[in-house]
């Protein structure tokens, strides 16, 4: 009795929503979620699994700014610190930043804005969906077993040293997994997109999210096996002291520094291309307008791809490498700047003479800007030798890293999850709270780390758990930015429930969007689309007109769902 | 050029106390130049594109192009030709100094970096906690690590250099500025990373360079006054003498007294534990403390002065 009236709490809606039969409803029961096939219930796991992610990253972050607070350390000892800005780097960039993006929302759109049913390979999908899921499991295993001090870089000889207990080899273990599970989402998305593009869709006609997505799977396919083979060889050198990076058995530590970045670096373009991707429907459809140089931007996407593998030098600069060695490197990661300078240009072309609508989406887009300008300009006092070999591992590149890693990419998570939201859930959330939720994340994330440019400049070095006095105010404004940064967040995912459970029902095309995705109702029934619709191109407003406000927009071809 | 540069650097750069940085700092404000113009244009334009072309009801937007072949030709360009000529200034500048370093000077200075302390060791046997070098002198730093990963740091020379087991590797300095700066451990290496700073001290002259190389402990000192000067320099940092717990524990009421150890084993502090304490710390570990302690090497005088000093902290 009581159970049955839960339930029905629970899911208010049910009658509501069940006017067409969607995914949601297609099947009941905890199975038909962890067994299922579709790429949208898939997604869906993964949006809750990144979240919680999330969450963890984000409690261990605030954590960290409240213990720096006071120069001597104001909440733990130096070695658990040591644990917590550990498992704050691993959890935020293995389990929600790499994925994040690609794995759930990608995984919902992708199929759908190729007006297919699902990916080429729906197995694979749930098996990566399996991966990531043991691999965050074994991380919060790390946690019970006594956690993890070795930062998330893991460099030896620190790392392996033969004092260590289990942490650090399930740490191994899981990073092992979790890039499996990024390999075959990047295979999976590259497939599909190769081999299921509508009839009438050629390359030049995808929406530029899915340039962005195979850009980012060419990544995933080619980087993450090279982070497999290095966690393999840390694993085997612990256990058996093979050599390799350890000195005291004839290794050398610096060779693991380059097979780390040799994925690590790339991995930032994991991260940030399927952002630009976000980035560039977003701007499109609120500007109403065709996005600017098309082709620049899905060829700056290759480009990045491309020249983003030959850079990874420049996180050893003051390794000990050789002079030419240091040269080339900065030579290159100056030319990886050009092509994301392109695309900032190109958004920009797009909004001009556009109708600007000034919807949660479009906030966090138009704070992106801001970020991405300056994650990406500090990025370029540290490819410059000069100027790094002062800045590097300070804060000014704690600060570099967060603004492009979350700056950025978070802001264009956040604005993918709105601008998907109506589509995903069938729910409309609150326009005013949630663009409120916008500015508190973006000024909170402001406070935080503009001050850490001027402690790095000043010397302050990063993984610190204490600090010299004269740091002080600068680590305390920061300290408030987190929680400003915080409650947003929170705010935000208050906005979300509410929508859940009391949003409006979202119309088909809320936004007036013209990529697939839109032309099947909100949410999508179980197969996506009954038959392919019509391609019109990905950013071709002229067929949309507006209905109203609840209706939304529709196709003046007469093809709607 | 640079200087003119240089002279509009604002305040909250640290100081400048090396050749290089005069150099780097003048980088620096040249690339915070050319990315603040990028940043005001993008947030300028930005700002403008929302505020004029907003939605009004019924507007259509009005009808523009949606790719401009010479437009983009141009922001291609611009941007790629000042990233080049930052990279051109940047790397000359950058490598005066790398050339820099493979000259010989004439004095080398040994720099062990350990968990968690700095160790410096000059020609003639003298060995120090604190970096001393003579203003205008070049010197050759040559770093080794016998434990994991560290990066000696110091601000005020904007220089940096990894410090890696099982290999050597150097940096080359000419100090330019008296005083004293602070050094870090830049490279994360364990439990008190944090602690693992010392300082540079720059001396203006000779005369009071010599003065410091030849300081020895005077014989005629008392003993506690020795290990007084020892506890000042090498331990106040994490033990007091007033009861409160720092890193390890207090010196007050230490002597004599009958301490856990971590295992359960009681001891009583005499010479030979204090002794123990100081060359091999890790040996037995005081309960409820981390093994943060760093084994020292001291003279046999300056060990009969720290026991003295400690038997006199009552
Ligand atoms: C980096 C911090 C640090 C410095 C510097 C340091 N110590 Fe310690 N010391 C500790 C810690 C932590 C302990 C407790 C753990 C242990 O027994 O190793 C300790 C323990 C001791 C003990 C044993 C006390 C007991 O109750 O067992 C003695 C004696 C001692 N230190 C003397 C010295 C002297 C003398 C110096 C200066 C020459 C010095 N320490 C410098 C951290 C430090
Ligand atoms: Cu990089
Ligand atoms: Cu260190």
């Amino acid at each position: 009795m009581v159970a049955a009236t839960r339930t029905a709490e629970l899911h208010p809606s049910h009658e509501a929503t069940s006017a067409h039969d969607n995914y949601l409803t297609h099947a009941h029961g905890w199975k038909s979620w962890i067994f299922s096939l579709d790429h949208k219930r898939i997604g869906i796991m993964y949006l809750c699994a990144i979240l919680l992610s999330l969450l963890l990253g984000g409690v261990f972050a605030l954590v960290i700014r409240i213990h720096l607070w006071a120069p001597e350390g104001a909440l733990v000892s130096n070695p658990t610190y040591n644990n917590f800005f550990t498992l704050h780097g691993a959890v935020m960039i293995f389990l929600f930043i790499i994925p994040g993006i690609p794995a759930a929302l990608g995984n919902f759109v992708l199929p759908m804005q190729l007006g297919a049913k699902d990916l080429a390979f729906p197995r694979l999908n749930l098996l990566s969906f399996y991966l990531y899921s043991i691999g965050a499991v074994l991380f919060i295993i790390v946690l019970a077993v006594g956690g993890l001090d070795t930062g998330w870089t893991l460099y030896p000889p620190y790392s392996l040293e033969g004092t260590r207990g289990l942490g650090v080899l399930l740490a191994l273990t899981a990073t092992f997994i979790v890039g499996f599970s990024s390999i075959l989402t990047g295979l999976n998305f590259m497939a599909t997109v190769h081999s299921m593009r509508p009839k009438g869709m050629g390359w030049f006609d995808m929406p530029l999210f899915l340039w962005a997505l195979f850009a980012t799977g060419i990544i995933q396919v080619v980087a993450t096996p090279v982070l497999g083979i290095t966690v393999a060889l840390g694993f085997l050198e612990r256990m058996f002291h093979l050599g390799i990076f350890m000195p005291e058995y004839g290794g050398d530590p610096v060779l693991f520094q380059h097979f780390f970045w040799f994925y690590s670096h790339p991995a930032v373009y994991v991260m940030i291309l399927p952002a630009m991707g976000i980035v560039s429907e977003v701007v499109s459809v609120f500007s109403r307008k065709a996005i600017f140089g098309y082709r620049f931007i899905a060829m700056s996407s290759i480009a990045i791809a491309v020249v983003g593998f030959l850079v990874w030098g420049h996180h050893m600069f003051t390794s000990g490498q050789s002079k030419w060695t240091n040269i080339i490197f900065s030579f290159l990661t100056f030319f990886v700047a050009v092509p994301s300078a392109i695309k900032v240009f190109n958004w920009l072309a797009t909004m001009y003479k556009g109708d600007i609508r000034l919807k949660t989406p479009m906030v966090y887009v138009l704070g992106f800007f801001a970020l991405f300008g300056v994650g990406g300009l500090t990025g370029i006092f540290l490819g410059s030798l000069a100027t790094d070999v002062a800045l590097h591992d300070t804060y000014f590149v704690v600060a570099h890293f967060h603004f492009v890693m979350v700056g950025s990419v978070l802001t264009a998570f956040l604005a993918g999850l709105h601008y998907w939201w109506p589509k995903i859930t069938g729910k409309m959330y609150d326009e005013r709270w949630a663009r409120i939720a916008a500015i508190l994340v973006m000024v909170g994330f402001f406070i935080t780390f503009l001050p850490q440019f001027l402690s790095g400049l000043q010397g302050m070095p990063r993984r610190y758990a204490t600090y010299l006095p004269v740091f002080k105010p600068l680590h305390q404004l920061s300290t408030i930015g987190a929680i400003v940064l915080a409650s947003g967040m929170f705010l935000d995912a208050w906005v979300l429930w509410v929508s859940l459970r009391r949003g409006k029902q979202a119309p088909a095309n809320p936004w007036g969007a013209a990529s697939l995705e839109w032309a099947t109702p909100s949410p999508p029934t179980h197969h996506n689309f009954e038959q392919t619709p019509p391609i019109t191109g990905p950013y071709n407003y002229d067929v949309l007109e507006e209905v109203s406000e609840e209706a939304g927009w529709v196709r003046n071809d007469g093809w709607n769902p | 050029m640079h200087r003119l540069i240089l002279a509009a650097a604002p305040g909250w750069l640290p100081p400048r106390a090396s050749e290089g940085a005069e150099k780097v700092d003048s980088i620096f404000m040249l690339i915070l130049g050319i990315t603040t113009a990028f940043f005001v244009i993008i947030l300028v334009a930005a700002t403008y594109f929302t505020i004029r072309y907003r939605a009004r009801k019924w507007t259509a937007p009005q009808p523009s192009p949606s790719h401009h072949l010479k437009l983009e030709l141009v922001w291609s360009i611009i941007p790629t030709i000042l990233l080049v000529a930052i990279f051109g200034v940047s790397t000359k500048a950058w490598l005066a100094s790398a050339d820099a370093q493979t000259a010989e000077a004439a004095t080398t200075v040994y720099v062990t970096g350990q968990q968690w302390q700095w160790k410096f060791e000059y020609q003639g046997g003298k060995r120090s906690d604190e970096l001393h070098l003579l203003l205008n002198e070049p010197v050759d730093l040559v770093l080794s690590s016998p434990d994991v990963l560290h990066s000696f740091y110091v601000p005020a020379f904007r220089i940096k250099q990894d410090v890696v087991p099982g290999r050597f590797t150097r940096l080359h300095v000419t100090p330019t500025e008296a005083g004293t700066f602070p050094v870090f451990c830049a490279e994360y290496c364990g439990n008190d990373h944090s602690i693992m700073q010392t300082q540079v001290v720059i001396h203006p002259d000779l005369a009071s360079y010599d003065a410091w190389k030849n300081e020895k402990i005077d014989e005629s000192v008392p003993l506690v006054k020795v290990g007084e000067m020892l506890y000042q320099k090498n331990c106040l940092s994490c033990h007091s003498l007033d009861g409160t717990r720092k890193v390890g524990p207090t010196f007050k009421g230490l002597w004599g007294s009958s301490q856990t150890m971590e295992g359960g084993e009681v001891v009583t502090v005499d010479e030979n534990f204090v002794r123990e304490s100081i060359v091999e710390p890790k040996k037995r570990v005081a309960q409820g403390y981390p093994p943060a302690m760093p084994p020292q090497s001291l003279g046999e005088r300056e060990m009969q002065g720290i026991i003295e000093y400690i038997r006199s902290v009552k």
